[in-house]
């Protein structure tokens, strides 16, 4: 398990090329067969290197004559190579979001129209002085009040007379 | 003073603005490479042949697609890596190994599959004996140690991440390097060989 971070260490170090840890320098001391992985990486490394410049160093021309002859038969290339302009794409959010701002616009529109159209005191209705149309105005707010007192005392009137009448009580003839 | 060779990058421009010759040099600088890069996925010579056929067509086609502020090498190495894992796919072929061979292809006995080992260890190239990893193995060390390729530019090409290319080249590296320390499977038979004469003299 420790030898296999190590290496996993030493693998690192060869791909990127920076020093190793001071953790793994210190444990290849003590392990031989870490040392030796690390010799192989490096060694194959090198040989991997040397053996595919080797193999590229052969000819193949039949392959570029072949190429070229699928080429003739399929045309010129394609147009170079151009900043194209994006696509619009209409995304969920993008969609939700122009949704929100289209009935929000149309709300603000709306509210706006109403108040446009709020009726307008006619100036001809204009009070002659504030003092007689706030009494006018208190007699029209008392005048619910007024029938129901009014009302009020008709019931006990003709209560009291239905009494009277009842029980005949004398007030002050029979006294 | 000899004039400079253009670079790759240049080519590709020219051949993106129409000129088939730039594009043909780039096949004559590529051609060799794409056709060890894609020996691992395919069967026989005829069928990389096909698809490095079918990479630079690709190229061709949709060369105007291509940014020249990318490496061209890249470029062309993604195309051809997608193609090949697109056609192992839909075909379901399994690619050429020393080990073992897929269904389409004849299969060698034991003793061909020996002296064909023996053979790539004679030969002493290690790409031989890569051949008989993974494909994916194979492939990540070729853009690491032939092309000599950024990290990025593998993880870019093999669309894999930065650490996945990382984990795949030290795995890939265990293996060569067991392959390599391997003692050779034909050496052990002509031990066998020789201890059976004894045995019968004996």
């Amino acid at each position: 398990m420790k030898c296999s971070i190590h290496r996993w260490n030493i693998s690192r170090a060869l791909d990127s090329g920076e020093p190793l840890g001071r953790l793994t320098k210190l444990h290849l001391v003590h392990c031989e067969a870490c040392r030796e992985f690390s010799r192989l990486g490096e060694e194959m490394g090198r040989r991997l290197t040397d053996d595919a410049a080797s193999l590229l160093g052969d000819t193949k021309p039949e392959l570029s004559d072949r190429v070229r002859q699928a080429m003739d038969a399929l045309g010129p290339a394609s147009s170079p190579y151009v900043s194209r302009p994006k696509r619009l794409r209409l995304r969920p959010v993008l969609a939700a979001t122009a949704a929100l701002a289209v009935v929000g616009v149309s709300l603000i529109w709306m509210v706006s129209s109403q108040s446009a159209k709020m009726p307008q005191l006619d100036p001809s209705l204009k009070l002659e002085s504030p003092r007689a149309y706030l009494e006018s105005a208190l007699q029209r707010a008392e005048s619910p009040y007024q029938k129901e007192i009014l009302e009020l005392k008709k019931t006990l009137k003709s209560t009291a007379d239905y009494l009277v009448a009842r029980f005949d009580i004398g007030l002050g003839e029979n006294n | 003073m000899a004039a400079q060779s253009p670079t790759d990058e240049d080519l590709a421009a020219r051949a993106a603005a129409g000129s088939r010759p730039a594009f043909e040099e780039l096949v004559s600088r590529y051609g060799l490479r794409l056709f060890h890069f894609l020996r691992s996925r395919s069967g026989s010579d005829e069928d990389v042949e096909d698809l490095v056929q079918e990479t630079f067509l690709k190229a061709y086609r949709n060369i105007g697609r291509y940014d020249p502020q990318r490496r061209f090498s890249t470029w062309l190495y993604t195309v051809a890596f997608r193609l090949s894992v697109s056609r192992h796919r839909s075909q379901g072929t399994k690619p050429l190994s020393l080990d073992s061979e897929g269904p389409e292809h004849p299969s060698p006995g034991p003793q061909e599959v020996l002296i064909r080992k023996e053979e790539a260890q004679k030969a002493g190239n290690i790409w031989l004996l890569a051949r008989a990893l993974k494909p994916s193995e194979y492939e990540v060390l070729w853009l690491r140690y032939a092309e000599e390729m950024p990290m990025k530019e593998i993880a870019r090409a093999m669309k894999r991440s930065l650490v996945g290319v990382r984990v795949l080249l030290h795995r890939s590296r265990l293996k060569l390097g067991k392959k390599l320390r391997a003692p050779s499977p034909a050496a052990d038979l002509a031990d066998a060989a020789a201890v059976g004469q004894r045995l019968s003299i004996l």
